[in-house]
């Protein structure tokens, strides 16, 4: 998929994907990691909140792996981007109009994919346990 | 494309009035009782949207009746339990009856002709889709006629919910009937984007599309993914209330949460489902306006993908206040937040577009602009209720209540009424009136701000949402008052528009074609207008050809480009390739029919049976409805055609005939088993979902489950059953009908023993799916997926049925192929099926 030399909307989406299997992972990881670790009656019972590092450690490489991912596919937009002589806004009929369309248009995508990948990792930067 | 290069055997002007006549006699809609065997976009396409219309104005009246009752602190007018069914499908009709079902009516009515196509590729699962969703809506509607409506809230939280004392047979409504109407949702999304990706006119690449398609495109994806999820939840919730499986009930392990996840893994996707199909109108309209090519094309197609994929990372913010850790809801949060970029890019695309043009300011266009006011103003909103600290304050008042309204009155409301002033010349030959669409926007956009402004002050005040009274004092009384005099202006601003659209035009003039004078092939369509869709299918090379393709309408009325003509007397359209839109087929649509009604009157049957328990007529109705849908696909689909090319014009030949991966039917079993495999993996969420929760139980100990031999056996059966139907696969590719037909009666065995030893596993093990969620999720997930195989086995049988009937041969083999694939789904479900149920339980003990 990310070795294609022809854009397509797989490619189109490559990004996002990463963005939906990271976002996917980090939640799973950390509401697992705080349901099997929480007490039943821990609020009475008063005692320490379940510590999340091992887990914050997972989000971090999860993360460092979708950027890499978007990172991917940012490269191969910009390869399908320059793969032709078409003009912006790429109206025309033309394969290159198509390949450079898409290619633009994956960019930005890349670009939303990995704010969205940044958002979604900062709170296992600030958050350090299940409370 | 030069003229000299289009065909130049239309200038005869005789041969184009016999092709107009043949098309006409071709594609013209029944007269009479035959009327309503139509199947066509542009008649299903105009109930669908009549119909979801006239919900919305029964909801609409719901919701007067609820602003009345509040008027006035203490008030009588309707009582606490009939005001809980009152308010509950309120939210239930505008949800499912009315924002979503719109989409679709507004999409089937106008994309075939945007996209200068006669139809889309499945006019009678259109159609069946139509019916489902009128029977499925009366009976949801009409029950409250009957004070049996559903009075859980329009999200149908358990416990309340599944509670037989505390709720009667309305929630049963609400389940069965809303899951007849989400089948009906995700064939129409089907339809929908085997539509966009194969029905486009030769030349329209990726790049030429019109915003609308893409948007059309994401959003019907939205639903593959968003609505299985629903279906899931329903099934478990029926479980529970018809046979007491105790998925949500604590005391014997269930959790009510699990529905919750499930209903807003469902829920916040739709409230973009419903959103961009809006925005993708105003798409349209802004350039039109603009009198200009958008501003931005890229960054819309961005926004569209992007949106589509960060509104499933947000289902969490609706339940901020149920006690998860923090950690989960910010994540939610932080989705919620970055949403708002591609939302935004949106609205900068538009407001770039009107900028850079000469605007026209027009009805349409006054409503674009309120659209954008008021679902700004939502949007910012949005942004306060999707931080967790802020939500705890605001959750369950009337700020959430003004929210809401505001972005989907905002983001889908104004936008549709723009759409119906924009489109209604194309639907009904004549423009509505200038004057009634001014009254009646100023009416609503003040009474709209009336209502639902206050609201936000009267929630912060501490307003709960759902109380059918208040007590006098606690600050509510006035703001509660102008939001009552409000609502009812705004339902003077409805009623002003409902009249300019029902009002009888037979005397006012025809409007002029392309009144607006759009660029986009949709307006094409002449004044008034002629049952055939498209003269011909035009070759597109630029994205407004209307504005930028010289001598285009001339072209195209002399019918110069493709299939001018209906030789055969057989509606016919033109498939093309997904990224290039090179022409692959000449695709032979089926025409008017009554079997698409009857198969959903009868699939209703079963449904509304099951509400009232009825469990013979359920089976004698789902037995009869099996036989509409088996006869509706032999007599009219795969059939095989009287010469195996056809002449399309300019020169081309194109099969008539082809399966496989080139077929429309293959995506579309492609497509619907992406939606299966989403329902499916609900359940698996459901089971991992337990696991999480349980420290002990989930799965149960030794010998509590279902065991490694029955669904070790299963697997293998089933592997096989695979196997045998790909070796049948290849034996009809090698022409061997015997060896066909004997392979296909060893998958149709294997299968049902694949299906036995599968449910044979947990009854074997003494599983009572009564006595805790454990056992009454292995038998969930195992009953799916035997299902499952039995659907292959029915499907199987059919094959061979075709086969002997010569209707499945080496050259005609569509059906073969579209089964084959069925089964890899089906062996990814048992495979996934039998590692969960079997495998996980020895990984985790």
């Amino acid at each position: 998929m990310i070795a294609s030399a022809r854009a397509s909307l797989i490619t189109l989406i490559a990004a996002p994907t990463a963005w939906a299997a990271h976002f996917l992972t980090s939640y799973v990881i950390a509401a697992t990691a705080c349901a099997k670790t929480m007490a039943d009656a821990r609020v009475f019972t008063g005692a320490a909140w379940p510590d999340l590092t091992p887990a914050r450690i997972a989000i971090g490489v999860a993360t460092l792996a979708a950027l890499g991912v978007i990172a991917l596919s940012t490269r191969q937009a910009l390869g399908h981007w320059r793969d032709g002589d078409a003009e912006p806004p790429y109206d025309d009929a033309t394969r290159d109009d198509r390949q450079q369309f898409l290619g633009y248009a994956t960019l930005l995508l890349c670009g939303l994919s990995a704010v969205g990948v940044v958002f979604v990792a900062l709170p296992a930067v600030f958050i350090g346990d299940c409370r | 494309m030069t003229d000299a290069a289009l065909s130049s055997a239309q200038d005869d002007p005789e041969l184009r009035k016999a092709q107009e006549e043949r098309l006409t006699r071709t594609w013209e809609t029944p007269k009479g009782v035959r009327y309503w065997s139509a199947v066509n976009n542009s008649e299903v396409g105009l109930w669908y949207t009549g119909t979801s219309f006239a919900f919305f104005l029964f909801a609409g009246v719901l919701g007067l009746m609820i602003r009345t009752q509040l008027a006035v602190p203490g008030n009588d007018f309707l009582s606490a339990t009939f005001y809980n069914q009152v308010f509950t499908l309120h939210g239930t009709a505008m949800m499912f009856l009315f924002a979503v079902p719109i989409f679709e009516a507004v999409a089937i009515l106008i994309l075939p002709e945007m996209l200068g196509a006669r139809d889309l590729p499945f006019p009678r699962l259109s159609s069946f889709g139509y019916w489902c969703f009128l029977i499925g809506g009366v009976f949801v509607c009409g029950s409250i006629f009957f004070n049996a409506a559903p009075d859980g809230g329009w999200f149908m939280y358990p416990p309340l919910s599944t509670d037989h004392k505390q709720t009667g047979i309305g929630a049963d409504v609400w389940l069965l009937g809303l899951s007849f109407i989400e089948v009906a949702s995700i064939a129409a999304a089907v339809e929908l984007i085997v539509g966009t990706l194969k029905c486009r006119p030769p030349g329209m690449r990726i790049n030429l599309m019109p915003l609308y398609a893409w948007y059309v495109l994401v959003v019907a994806a939205m639903i593959l993914f968003a609505f299985p999820p629903l279906i899931a939840g329903d099934i478990l919730f029926e479980m529970e209330r018809m046979f007491d499986w105790p998925f949500f009930d604590p005391a014997r392990g269930g959790d009510p949460l699990l529905w919750q996840h499930l209903f807003w893994i469902f829920g916040h996707p739709e409230v973009y489902i419903v959103f961009l199909p809006a925005i993708a109108l105003l798409a349209m309209i802004v350039p039109t306006f603009a009198q200009r090519p958008i501003l931005g094309y890229s960054w819309i197609v961005l926004a569209a993908v992007g949106t589509g994929f960060l509104s499933f990372g947000l289902w969490v913010h609706h339940m901020f206040t149920t006690g998860l850790p923090s950690i989960s809801l910010a994540f939610f949060s932080a989705a919620s937040e970055a949403v708002a970029i591609p939302t935004g890019v949106q609205i900068f695309v538009f407001l770039a577009t009107l900028l850079a043009g000469r605007v026209v300011y027009s009805v349409p266009m006054l409503f674009a602009i309120g659209a954008l006011g008021i679902f700004v103003f939502g949007g910012l909103t949005g942004v306060m209720v999707a931080l967790a600290p802020f939500d705890w304050q605001a959750h369950d008042t009337y700020f959430v209540v003004a929210h809401l309204h505001y972005t989907l009155v905002g983001g889908m409301f104004f936008p549709l009424i723009a759409g119906v002033y924009y489109f209604y010349p194309f639907v009904k030959d004549r423009k509505l009136s200038d004057r009634l669409g001014k009254w009646g926007f100023w009416l609503m956009f003040i009474g709209f701000n009336v209502t639902f402004l206050p609201m936000h002050v009267t929630g912060l005040r501490g307003m709960p949402r759902r109380v059918f009274t208040y007590a006098e004092g606690l600050g509510f009384d006035a703001l509660n008052m102008v939001s009552t005099v409000g609502a009812f202006v705004f339902a003077a601003g409805v009623l002003v528009v409902t009249w300019d659209v029902l009002r009888p035009k037979g005397k006012e003039p025809y409007a002029p074609r392309n009144p607006w004078n759009a660029g986009t092939l949709e307006w094409l369509s002449e004044n008034p207008g002629k049952e055939w869709g498209v003269r011909t299918v035009p070759i597109v090379s630029t994205r407004y050809p209307l504005w930028q393709q010289p001598n285009f309408v001339r072209d195209y009325d002399e019918g110069r480009f493709y299939l001018p003509d209906a030789e055969e007397g057989q509606r016919e359209t033109l498939i093309t390739s997904v990224l290039d839109a090179r022409p692959v087929q000449c695709l032979r649509v089926p025409g008017n029919s009554f079997m698409p009604m009857g198969a959903a009157v009868l699939t209703g049957g079963a449904f509304i049976a099951a509400t009232f328990y009825a469990w013979t007529l359920t089976i004698l109705f789902s037995i009869a409805a099996l036989a509409a849908i088996v006869t509706w696909l032999w007599r009219g689909t795969a059939v095989i055609p009287e010469k195996a090319e056809k002449d399309v014009g300019l020169g081309l030949k194109l099969p008539l005939y082809v399966s496989g991966p080139d077929s429309v039917g293959w995506w579309a079993m492609f497509i619907t088993m992406i939606g299966d495999m989403s329902a499916f993996a609900s359940l698996i969420f459901g089971y991992f979902f337990y696991w999480t929760i349980h420290a002990s139980g989930f799965p149960g100990g030794p010998g509590a489950g279902p065991g490694l031999v029955w669904p070790g056996l299963a697997m293998a059966l089933g592997a096989a059953a695979w196997g045998a139907m790909l070796a049948a696969r290849r034996a009809n590719a090698a022409d061997r009908p015997q060896a066909l037909r004997l392979l296909l009666v060893f998958a149709v065995a294997l299968a049902a023993a694949s299906a036995a030893a599968l449910l044979w596993g947990p009854h074997a093990s003494g599983l009572d799916p009564k006595s805790h969620v454990y056992p009454a999720t292995v038998w969930i997930i195992a009953i799916w997926t035997a299902v499952h195989l039995g659907v292959g086995v029915i499907m199987t049988l059919y094959c061979l049925a075709r086969s002997l009937g010569g209707r499945l041969t080496a050259a005609y083999d569509i059906d073969i192929h579209n089964v084959a694939l069925f089964w890899h789904f089906a062996l990814v479900t048992l495979g996934v099926t039998v590692a969960t149920l079997a495998l996980f339980p020895l990984a985790v003990r």
